[in-house]
């Protein structure tokens, strides 16, 4: 919505940041990233799993953020979105039941 | 309103702690519940010479005041307060600080476990162990 008069009728550029484990193994803090205009979070992370194979496995076990918020794979992207792939968190050892839903990052 | 969200680079010492129970303090309080989470030497059998943490500091502030939030509409107090300092921290400084204060003990307990308990689930803080050999980023 919105973007028919960006000039991006082919592709969309999106801002990705790095943290922790992810900003260590790509060796920087982010990067603009190009995609087809209907991508989603799922297609981003495919493509920077391409763009940097030894991020790949760390990928697999990452949860999404968009423009600061957690995000499910399907969720559409928009030209100019922040994206974060959430490394598992440190979180220690939560009593059992005490955090509803779980962590973020389990299915 | 919490009173203090903050992720942070300074160290939280003796007056900033004191700094984050005071401003939970109110004169309807009469349990005021604190949880400091402080660096251990060891983890799964390693000797740990210092850590690491690393945040996404936006999102985190905006994951912790949510939970702030929650624990407020749940327990019914306005005072909740949440810092966690980021950067490299020596055995037993004090990396994350939640205070609570409600009317009383019981559920000052309860929503003070509960808002540490979901800021180590949700909030995107990491930690990496620097350990006598070798060094990770840790997970759950």
């Amino acid at each position: 919505m919105g973007e028919q008069e960006s000039g991006l009728a082919h592709g969309m550029h999106i801002h990705i940041r790095y943290f922790a484990a992810l900003r260590e193994t790509v060796g920087r803090a982010d990067e603009d990233l190009e995609l087809p205009a209907a991508a989603d979070v799922a297609a981003a992370r495919a493509a920077l799993a391409e763009r940097h194979p030894a991020l790949a496995p760390l990928l697999g076990r990452c949860v999404a953020a968009l423009n600061r918020a957690y995000v499910a794979p399907e969720t559409a992207l928009t030209a100019g979105d922040e994206l974060v792939f959430i490394p598992p968190l440190g979180g220690g050892a939560p009593r059992d039941g005490t955090v509803e839903g779980g962590a973020p990052w389990q299915p | 309103m919490a009173t203090v969200i903050r992720v942070t680079r300074e160290p939280l010492d003796r007056p900033a702690v004191d700094a984050i129970v005071q401003s939970v303090w109110h004169p309807g309080a009469g349990g005021l519940v604190t949880f400091e989470g402080v660096v251990r030497d060891h983890a799964r059998g390693k000797r740990v010479r210092y850590l690491e943490y690393d945040a996404y500091p936006e999102m985190a502030e905006t994951e912790m005041a949510a939970i702030a939030a929650e624990v407020e509409r749940r327990w019914e107090t306005d005072r909740v307060a949440m810092a966690h300092r980021i950067g490299r921290l020596e055995i037993g400084e004090v990396s994350v600080v939640v205070a609570v204060a409600c009317a009383h003990r019981a559920e000052a307990f309860e929503a003070c476990r509960y808002a540490i308990d979901t800021l180590k689930a949700k909030v995107p803080i990491w930690k990496k162990e620097v350990a006598e050999d070798g060094e990770e980023w840790v997970e759950g």
